[in-house]
């Protein structure tokens, strides 16, 4: 049982990395607009016609 | 059946109409053209005066946003216009960034130091769509993007601790013992330490409103079910025996968090600026400098000060109230008090804010600022009704009460009753009572039925702002409609002509002559007469302010003038004079929308009592509320918008369906307000529902749509109740322990969400 001393902490890091993703994803407005990215991703961008 | 060919557009496959090649110009433009747009000045682009400082500053955003400034793009609708927008920096060298937002037909534009706002307008007419540059303070979506991501990261840490102490508790349910056992209960009480304060803090907020208030609604029992489980949790944690309830506490805030959310993101969709006609914000006013000087210069509405001097264009509104410099004009005043034929003025008479200005150009001097002005004092009256709107007790809310009420007497009770047998198991089982008791799927129950039904609304082009409308509405006894613009159509048509059949040189002539006018007649004219044309070669061609039309064909002087309103004085005639000489006569009245005597028929058949309030001439009421079976003692007429106010006031259970910025008033008291398509932002801000489609008809759907949510709620708050009686019924008796609360937790849940979604099928 005393790989949980390691194991524990270690699940939680994890869980908080992920929890701590969203939230930074989150204030870069990643969720703010659902609609449009499913617009977005139909079309490919001509890479002649790039600046 | 024809073969159905070239029906799908060639760029993006949707389908076309009428067997075009593609389904609109942001796709013809993406699959043909893609260059950049010479820059444009003054003269040709309609948007120089964006440029100005007054405009810039005016329309800049904050640097915390997406971009410089927010434009509308009217148009908007598939995703190539996403594409094709998003290409903004392929037509202009100076923006660096657009982005798109597709629910609310936004660009947000960044641009270089020198970019020019003015441009990019230019450029994005070009691509065919009709450009809005919309103000930081009228960009909603801005005002609840914080709100909504702070609820999210709310959601997120919940989840996140709700899901870990499940896991941990596991063990425990499955014969866990000793030191492991403590260990894994103290990790659930630090990741229940997150959810207790942060993610909570809206019931909180909520429970402590209530309290304030004196009004009870379901923060209150969910606030103290779970400060009761936590509390009780780690009494029983420390003390080393006992129950502990943190899994399931976690799990139902976890679960409530997410179904506010849902019906958040949904109502918020009521005010995109797609369904904003906005009566001034964005509008610019041409300042004339000083008396003589033809000289002007563009200032946004804002600037407008007193003594200003304003050329208005036709199709304007009146800023403020101002005095008349020209002689004469003719107004629309249907907007501001619901007047639905165009009114004359004459030199030096004071027109009102709000109304429409129908000739070609007139000059004003302000008077009043905007504040003071008739229409400002109704906004005035309106900020300050927002507060004192009286208080509506929901279906859930009411129970909340009843229910924590009960629940405490019997929790008291039972302590009471209990402790002679035994004073600790007694403190045990009433608090669990509480914790069980908790109307968790009744809080949570509620606002998924409803964002189902806000979301099925939305598709039948119904706007809810507000779902308690869904519940106030079944209770509606008295229906009030405005009559100019709900009843009616709110514009002219041709009713009928002297002679009968007008011949077709004759339209042609008619039709040239009011080519250029913006005045309704033309309107109705043009879409009356539609296989002649307007294409007549005319010299001398002028308008005769606020008498009509005049010109000179092929050597003939013909005149177009009006002769007031007709011996009905519901109507609007008007008549062809040739070298002196009327030739013909046309009539025109605001007709009854073609649904209205039958809903109002419907609407009676359902009991309910229907009422015309109308700032409109007498006669034109009493007609009109004849026409839908209406009775006389029900019709009011020639009122004003705090008339119509008091007379919905009187009336207890009010329904008022209104259109114009005077019925705003009434909007707001009622106990529902509906604006009807063609509302303008000041009558909409004010509803609580909105009707993207004309006519009464979608009172129905949302009525019937009620009826279903009420069914759905009246079900969900049963299975809730059951489940909250079986569950205390269980603690009293000593039966429950956490691990049976666990399973029948998620198992209300899961029943909720299942009768929730049938409900809304």
């Amino acid at each position: 049982m005393n790989i949980l001393i390691l194991m524990i902490p270690l699940a939680l890091i994890l869980g908080g990395g992920f929890v701590a993703a969203f939230i930074w994803a989150t204030k870069k407005g990643q969720f703010d607009d659902l609609d449009t990215p499913a617009h977005r991703i139909l079309h490919d961008n001509e890479r002649n016609n790039s600046r | 059946m024809e073969p159905t060919t070239a029906c799908f557009c060639q760029y993006c496959e949707l389908p076309t109409i009428d067997g075009a090649a593609y389904c609109c110009a942001a796709c013809e433009t993406l699959a043909l053209h893609v260059r950049p747009i010479p820059m444009t000045t003054a003269p040709n682009n309609a948007f120089a005066y964006l440029d100005q400082k007054e405009f810039t500053d005016l329309y800049r955003h904050s640097a915390l946003s997406d971009g410089d400034y927010i434009i509308y793009a009217e148009g908007l609708h598939c995703s190539s216009c996403v594409h094709l927008l998003e290409k903004l920096p392929n037509f202009y060298d100076e923006v660096i960034e657009a982005r798109v937002n597709f629910a609310q037909s936004t660009v947000s534009v960044k641009l270089t130091e020198k970019g020019s706002l003015a441009h990019v307008a230019y450029v994005i007419q070009e691509l065919g769509y009709r450009p809005r540059v919309i103000s930081p303070q009228d960009d909603l979506e801005e005002s609840y993007k914080l709100e909504n991501r702070r609820y999210l990261i709310q959601i997120a840490i919940a989840g996140f601790c709700a899901g870990n102490i499940m896991l941990f508790v596991i063990p425990v349910y499955a014969g866990l013992t000793g030191i492991w056992e403590q260990a894994f209960n103290w990790i659930s009480f630090l990741l229940f330490l997150p959810i207790l304060f942060y993610s909570a803090q809206p019931f909180y907020q909520g429970a402590w409103n209530s309290l304030k208030y004196k009004a009870i609604n379901v923060d209150l029992p969910i606030t103290v079910a779970m400060l009761t489980g936590f509390l009780f949790s780690t009494y029983n944690l420390i003390r080393g025996n006992g129950h502990i309830y943190f899994d399931s506490t976690a799990s139902f805030i976890f679960l409530i968090l997410i179904a506010r959310y849902f019906l958040k993101r949904i109502q918020q969709t009521y005010l995109a600026p797609r369904q904003m006609q906005s009566l001034f914000q964005t509008e610019k006013y041409q300042r004339l400098f000083s008396a003589g000087i033809t000289k002007t210069e563009l200032i946004p509405w804002s600037h407008i000060q007193v003594s200003d001097r304003l050329k208005i264009l036709a199709g304007q509104n009146i800023p403020a109230d101002a005095k008349l410099l020209s002689q004469r004009a003719t107004l629309d005043l249907s907007l501001y008090n619901g007047e639905s034929l165009p009114k004359v003025f004459t030199e030096g008479m004071t027109l009102f804010a709000g109304s429409k200005s129908l000739s070609s150009e007139i000059e004003i001097q302000i008077e009043t600022s905007f504040k003071e002005s008739r229409l400002g004092q109704i906004l005035k009256t309106l900020d300050e009704g927002a507060r004192t709107k009286n208080k509506f007790i929901s279906l859930t809310d009411d129970l909340a009460k009843k229910l924590i009420l009960v629940v405490f007497a019997i929790a008291i009770l039972f302590f009471i009753g209990y402790a002679s047998i035994d004073v600790h198991e007694a403190f045990n089982r009433s608090l669990a009572l509480i914790v069980l008791a908790c109307p968790c799927a009744l809080a949570f129950g509620s606002p998924l039925t409803f964002g189902l039904a806000v979301r099925k609304a939305q598709r039948l082009g119904i706007f809810i702002k507000d779902s308690s409308s869904l519940e106030k509405l079944l209770k509606v006894k008295n229906v009030f409609f405005d009559k100019t613009g709900t009843l009616t159509h709110g514009d002219l048509t041709l009713t009928h002509s002297e002679p009968t059949d007008v011949p077709l040189e004759l339209q042609n002539i008619i039709l040239s002559l009011e080519a250029p006018s913006y005045h309704p007649v033309a309107f109705a004219l043009r879409s009356a007469w539609t296989s002649s044309s307007s294409g007549l070669n005319i010299k001398n061609h002028h308008e005769l302010l606020g008498k009509g039309m005049s010109g000179t064909i092929e050597g003939e002087h013909y005149e177009l003038v009006s002769f007031g309103e007709s011996a009905h004085d519901s109507e609007l005639a008007i008549s062809l004079v040739k070298n002196g000489h009327s030739i013909c006569r046309l009539y025109f009245s605001d007709r009854l929308r073609e649904d209205s005597a039958e809903s109002v028929q419907k609407m009676k058949n359902m009991g309910l009592q229907c009422f015309v309030l109308s700032g409109d001439k007498k006669s034109r009421v009493f007609e009109s509320a004849n026409a839908c079976g209406i009775s006389e003692q029900n019709t009011f007429a020639e009122l004003y918008p705090e008339d119509k106010n008091e007379i919905v006031r009187m009336y207890p259970h009010s329904c008022m369906i209104g259109d114009g910025a005077n019925d705003s008033l009434s909007l707001q008291t009622a106990d529902v307000g509906i604006a009807v398509k063609g509302s303008v932002d000041l009558s909409l801000q004010s509803a609580d529902i909105y009707f993207t489609r004309g006519g009464l008809s979608p009172f129905f759907e949302l009525y019937s749509l009620s009826l279903q949510t009420h069914r759905t709620l009246v079900r969900n708050l049963t299975l809730s109740l059951a489940y909250n009686t079986i569950g205390g019924g269980l603690a009293l008796f000593g039966l429950i322990n956490p691990l049976l609360a666990a399973i029948l937790m998620p198992l209300s849940s899961a029943l909720i969400i299942v009768s929730s979604l049938w409900g809304a099928r």
